[in-house]
């Protein structure tokens, strides 16, 4: 405690008093053309290393027309923005991979403790000093990498996230926190293009975003083709045993999006735990069993091949009763892993599950070129998740 | 106003091809590496004096740009508004907010030879780059020599310089206006 103390001492004595725009002269709330371009002729004329002022001032000149930025984030919470972005801590994986998309990596300086366990989706972060998670943060780990920007969740976890918050504030108010689920496939793109114009990144967003939109429409106009009385009925299972979702959460949503009628629609709570019978008795079309975590901590990156998922589609298909399931009877159970479904890349995941769920309207879709598109053009891995990883099975 | 253009009217067809194909022959152009910023000078010659227009493009960014031209040149113009542009002597300061493409204009009298060398900051990333030297020589009413030298590891080194003015292709062009010409004479 005395530690935080003195490094909190040190943040008050060090840090710079914030008084607006810089070169901002005529405190007009706008750096104008003759304001940077003066102040450009002053550090030519005496010859003197750019200071981190007037690269700010040029930084926000150049990308956000020379005035504050103001962003409402997924919290609802409006933030203006004086300053661009310098030190960066992400708490979790999709935020730091979104980053990783739009080449805004250098940015960060700390990371979910999540991230060193994932060493070969993660290799460059392995180093950078871990902050805990959401759940079990390390404040003082936290205040050490001198962030000047905090990005978290947005709407999971509302109760460690704002404990988070009180306690920056209390440490350094000028610390500034800004709320996102770059996980969540229908405000994806808003907060990509968010997060984007923060961190003055708008090119690569467009890059990525040509890459991305054009998936996402493909299912959706497909799927949009289909009569709701038509679309498969669809088991889903979390990590744990018959821990299923409902509407309000993300897995729902997934399933909803790529064409399937979720089974456990009527759900009031968003991520119910199911009774073994219901399953027997609404005799779904399609399971898919998800990989990742919990009860099936197994597959993703780290492994190295798929095979790692053979026993936990083995055992779906010798639970009690299911021999009956139209979907164990056509062979439609699928195991997927969480790094493709719920993150950044749930692109790749939803691909699966169209693909699975109508095989005749996707069969022109090949999921694994575009996870190895992505892993080589926005991840900048050199990773072939066809031989590596165990991501699907079968 | 209107920078880096110094045609000159003239009655006679064939003087003003001459001019024409000179100024093409005279303007150079260098590409820097990376693909930021390329630059090129054009050069021609007015009344006796030798006036020489130097472009920089593909500024990304808020930029600075200093330059010092040698003894016997003096400068005339730019792109920019006078705000954005401090003279002091020798000593030329160009600032650029929006970044862009910068054209400034210098002048010498007959005799003047000299190296006009600069650096460009990128205001942005807080970059601080040389540009290669410009090696500025002329003889009597003819070009004998514009060309700019690579800078060691500058990431803005010049790939590429030119040599004299005139080349085979501007020979055979003379020759063959020449021709037409007397022909028509005849």
């Amino acid at each position: 405690m005395n530690r935080l103390i003195i490094l909190l001492l040190a943040f008050v004595l060090c840090s710079p008093v914030m008084a607006g725009l810089p070169y901002d002269t005529n405190s007009d709330n706008t750096i104008s053309s003759d304001e940077l371009g003066s102040a450009i002729l002053k550090n030519l004329e005496t010859n003197d290393p750019v200071s981190s002022d007037l690269s700010d001032a040029a930084w926000i000149y150049w990308h956000w027309n020379g005035t504050p930025l103001t962003v409402t984030d997924t919290a609802n919470q409006t933030i203006i923005l004086e300053k661009p972005v310098h030190r960066l801590v992400a708490f979790d994986g999709s935020t730091l991979e979104t980053l990783r998309s739009l080449n805004a990596t250098d940015l960060i300086v700390g990371v979910s403790k999540n991230t060193h366990d994932e060493r070969e989706f993660f290799p460059e972060f392995q180093q950078t000093p871990s902050i805990g998670t959401v759940w079990s943060p390390d404040m003082e780990a936290l205040i050490e990498t001198r962030p000047d920007t905090v990005f978290i969740y947005g709407s999971i976890s509302r109760d460690s996230v704002q404990a988070i918050e009180e306690q920056l504030k209390t440490l350094d108010p000028s610390i500034r926190v800004l709320h996102f689920d770059l996980f969540r496939p229908e405000i994806y793109p808003d907060e990509v293009i968010k997060v984007a114009k923060i961190l003055g990144k708008e090119g690569e967003a467009q890059a990525f975003m040509d890459f991305y939109e054009p998936v996402m429409s493909t299912i959706g106009e497909r799927i949009a083709s289909i009569p709701l009385n038509e679309r498969k009925t669809v088991y889903f299972e979390s990590w744990n045993a018959y821990k299923s979702a409902a509407p309000g959460s993300g897995y729902h949503e997934k399933v909803e999006f790529a064409g399937g009628k979720n089974i456990f629609a009527d759900a009031t709570n968003p991520y119910p735990v199911v009774d073994p019978e219901a399953i027997l008795r609404l005799k779904p079309e399609i399971v898919i069993k998800q990989v990742g975590a919990g009860e099936s901590n197994v597959g993703g990156y780290n492994d190295p091949n798929a095979k790692q998922l053979v026993p936990v589609y083995e055992s779906l298909l010798n639970r009690t009763g299911w021999n009956t399931l139209p979907a164990i009877q056509n062979g439609n159970v699928h195991v997927i892993h969480s790094d493709i479904l719920g993150s950044a890349s749930h692109f790749i995941g939803l691909e699966y599950l169209a693909k699975w769920f109508y095989p005749d309207k996707f069969s022109d879709i090949d999921p694994i070129r575009t996870h190895i598109e992505y892993l080589t053009r926005f991840q900048h891995l050199q990773y072939d998740p066809e031989t590596r990883g165990g991501f699907v099975y079968p | 106003m209107v920078f880096c253009s110094n045609t000159r009217s003239s009655t006679v067809i064939i003087i003003t091809s001459v001019v024409i194909f000179t100024l093409f022959l005279t303007s150079i152009s260098v590409i820097a590496e990376n693909s930021e910023p390329t630059q090129t000078i054009k050069a021609s010659n007015l009344s006796g004096s030798w006036q020489y227009c130097i472009t920089i493009q593909s500024l990304s960014g808020p930029s600075g740009i200093k330059e010092i031209i040698p003894p016997g040149f003096s400068y005339e113009t730019s792109n920019l508004p006078d705000s954005q542009v401090k003279q002091s002597g020798e000593l030329i300061l160009l600032a650029l907010p929006k970044g862009g493409n910068l054209s400034f204009n210098i002048s010498s009298d007959q005799s003047a030879i000299g190296t006009v060398s600069g650096s460009y900051t990128n205001y942005l990333t807080s970059d601080q780059k040389p540009l290669a030297d410009i090696h500025l020589a002329h003889g009597s009413g003819t070009l004998e020599n514009i060309s700019r030298t690579s800078q060691g590891e500058s990431k803005y080194a010049v790939k590429k310089s030119s040599g004299p003015g005139f080349s085979i292709c501007g020979a055979a062009f003379l020759i063959s206006v020449l021709l037409l010409t007397r022909r028509r004479i005849q």
